[in-house]
């Protein structure tokens, strides 16, 4: 009966009748792995400090180290929490409650999306209104497109105009939207199901697939038809998919080779910025692997993103101490709040940015306004827990009819 | 604990704040006196005649100024016909260039430090501008320019029409192979300029991803880059240059230009000077 009660939201007791619905026995559910979310919470951190141009602090992002960055990690372990969370309801719940669900964390992001569009509006207005200067004639030009609010809301409703560095979340959207679908393959036939997203991710390489964008001639700038393998693939991990991986993980032989990739392109991405490596990379292999395009998820950054993570599992084991620790709670906290903290990591380094260009653009300054921002994005990730545990105090009281 | 804390807190946004309260209470020249220490010294162009208010100090760090491939046309032209026809292409979005404009932007400053450079030979600018031109149309009026004369280098601007829009980058990367293709197919050197560096627009449209793709597409293609928007973020950095000022002085525009200007000329005599071409 109180299964059937918290089925029903936990709120039918007020009825006296009880409708007996057709439920699966609840497993338990497996211990959280605080590595997600400790991992996440480093990639929103660094997603946040890309997002300052200029930054100092930029050049001891990941990007700096190796074909991939801090978006395939967000990319990844959200595919792989997405499944750990609804992959659970679709087994005890069904297919339509969890796709319900699914569906409506999509719209959630799609709001939050909206969101950080009208923080960029107001951003773009602001410098609209006061950039005189004749150096930039063509920019202030481009800014005029405010000019044509119509126009641009409407796309930007579409997912089809995409401000800087929210780039993320339409693609979010779009692999959340599908996710349904994915999450059913996936608890039927995960490996067919894996097969068809490299399937598409293929396809979209080879034919150049991607979703329109406006502008004229604008493209998504993270082409969801490539992205999604990355999605797929952590999602396939969470559902049983790492236990076949387990052997690669132990392997010694596959670390080592792991880590002589990481190195490789340690150097070959030194290479770019640093005058005496610039010679490095031979013209020969310079044709073979570049462009390394980001939008469609070059297989080099796959490989790197794979690489990483392989060393990263092998190396932290998931009940290592230190994710316990006072130390790890931060990024654990910031993890556990992804969405809102990205979402506040771009709105902070709109702020951040301001602060650079009008008050001061010392190193000092670089260095403040990043420590600020990750504080002030820890704080608000205790804050949304603080919230959640109320909420969950709070739950015993709805069920008797409180408010 | 917030006792003890306070005071840093407060000397450290003093610390911060206090430059910038300093720069804003000055006269915010638009261009400072000079580069300070650590900046590199001119090389070999030789540096204009002073005869404006406060020449700029046109200064970049050598691996912007050394082209990673000889420019041999260039230097055979030189050496052996005495003259160099360049050619700058433009891709400009604002809607029209006044002369009075033009003769501020950097072509005008290319031709005298050019002439200065090589006495004896003669050095022709043609100066063309692709107006609202992003790389598909720069790459048609490109095609038009160079089939109407021919030149011995080419200097393709381009860049901050795409990064406005979002060009797709498979597309970019497409297009400037091709164009840098019909450059050499031209019997001319190519040499490909980035876009501005822009502070305060940087944060709403993303130039980096355009500039690393020009990098890889010069060197596959083996063409020169000369690479306006690393020079003017080491400006901004090292203090040269305030491009981050809303409002600045009326000279801001034309010391630029005059300082792309300078250090192109410096960039192409370099090419033409390597070892490779003699």
């Amino acid at each position: 009966m109180a299964e059937a009660r918290r089925a029903r939201g936990g709120d039918g007791g007020r009825t006296g009748t009880v409708v007996r619905l057709p439920i699966r026995p609840r497993t338990a559910p497996a211990p959280r792995d605080l590595r997600l979310d400790f991992f996440r919470g480093l990639a929103l951190w660094l997603i946040y400090l890309d997002h300052v141009p200029g930054n100092v602090l930029n050049l001891a992002t990941l990007r700096n180290f190796g074909f991939s960055d801090a978006a395939e990690i967000f990319v990844f372990i959200s595919g792989y929490t997405a499944a750990l969370v609804y992959g659970r309801v679709m087994r005890e719940r069904g297919v339509i409650i969890a796709s319900a669900r699914v569906l409506k964390r999509a719209w959630t992001l799609y709001v939050a999306f909206i969101f950080l569009f009208v923080v960029y509006l107001a951003q773009i207005a602001y410098v609209a209104q006061r950039l005189k200067n004749p150096l930039y004639a063509e920019e202030m030009n481009v800014l005029r497109f405010l000019d044509e609010p119509d126009v641009t809301l409407i796309q930007a409703l579409l997912l089809r105009f995409k401000p800087a560095n929210t780039d993320i979340l339409p693609l979010y959207i779009v692999l959340m939207a599908a996710f349904p679908l994915v999450l059913w393959g996936l608890t039927r036939r995960p490996n067919l199901t894996l097969v068809l997203s490299a399937a598409l991710y293929t396809m979209a390489r080879l034919m150049g697939w991607n979703f329109a964008g406006w502008p004229a001639e604008h493209m998504w700038v993270f082409n969801p038809l490539a992205w999604q393998l990355l999605f797929v693939f952590g999602a396939w991990c969470a559902m049983g998919g790492l236990e076949h991986l387990e052997p690669i993980v132990r392997s010694r032989a596959a670390v080592v080779a792991a880590c002589a990739f990481l190195t490789a392109s340690l150097f070959v991405v030194l290479s770019w910025s640093v005058p005496a490596l610039e010679g490095l990379v031979p013209d020969s292999v310079a044709e073979i692997i570049y462009p390394i395009s980001k939008t469609d998820l070059a297989l080099l950054r796959f490989a790197h993103f794979l690489a990483l993570a392989l060393v990263v599992a092998h190396f932290v084991p998931m009940d290592w101490s230190f994710l316990r620790s006072k130390l790890a709670k931060p990024l654990i906290l910031c993890g556990q709040h992804s969405l809102e903290i990205f979402c506040l990591g771009v709105f902070l380094s709109f702020g951040a940015q301001i602060v650079l260009a009008e008050i001061s653009g010392r190193l000092l300054t670089h260095v403040l306004v990043s420590v600020a921002g990750i504080i002030a994005m820890v704080a608000f990730a205790a804050l949304m827990s603080w919230y959640q545990e109320n909420e969950k105090r709070r739950g015993p009281d709805r069920a008797a009819g409180g408010t | 604990m917030i006792r003890r804390v306070r005071p840093l807190l407060f000397a450290l946004a003093t610390a911060c704040l206090m430059p910038g309260i300093a720069g804003a209470q000055s006269a915010s020249p638009a261009v400072s006196p000079s580069a300070g220490p650590g900046s590199t010294a001119p090389g070999a162009v030789p540096a204009p005649p002073v005869q404006r208010r406060s020449a700029p100090d046109c200064t970049a760090p050598d691996r912007y100024l050394n082209p990673k491939n000889p420019l041999r046309r260039s230097a055979e032209a030189v050496r052996n016909s005495k003259r160099l026809r360049v050619l700058v292409f433009s891709s400009v979005r604002t809607p029209a260039i006044s002369d009075a404009v033009e003769t501020k932007r950097y072509p005008a400053a290319l031709t005298p430090a050019l002439k200065g450079r090589y006495p004896g030979v003669d050095v022709t600018v043609a100066n063309q501008i692709e107006q609202r031109a992003g790389i598909s149309e720069s790459l048609k009026g490109l095609r038009g320019a160079l089939a109407a004369k021919p030149y011995d280098l080419v200097i393709w601007q381009l860049g901050s029409t795409d990064v406005l829009s979002g060009t797709d980058m498979n597309l970019f990367e497409d297009k400037l192979s091709r164009g840098i293709a019909e450059i050499r197919a031209r019997q001319a050197d190519p040499i490909i300029m980035s876009m501005q560096y822009s502070p305060r627009t940087d944060f709403m449209f993303d130039p980096a991803p355009y500039v690393q793709y020009m990098r890889w597409t010069v060197k596959t293609e083996g063409a020169g880059l000369f690479n306006r928007y690393d020079i003017m973020r080491y400006w901004v950095e090292d203090g040269i240059f305030d491009l981050s000022e809303l409002q600045p002085g009326a000279s801001i525009f034309e010391d630029v230009h005059h300082c792309v200007g300078e250090l192109l000329a410096r960039y192409i005599a370099n090419g033409i000077a390597a070892p490779e071409t003699q």
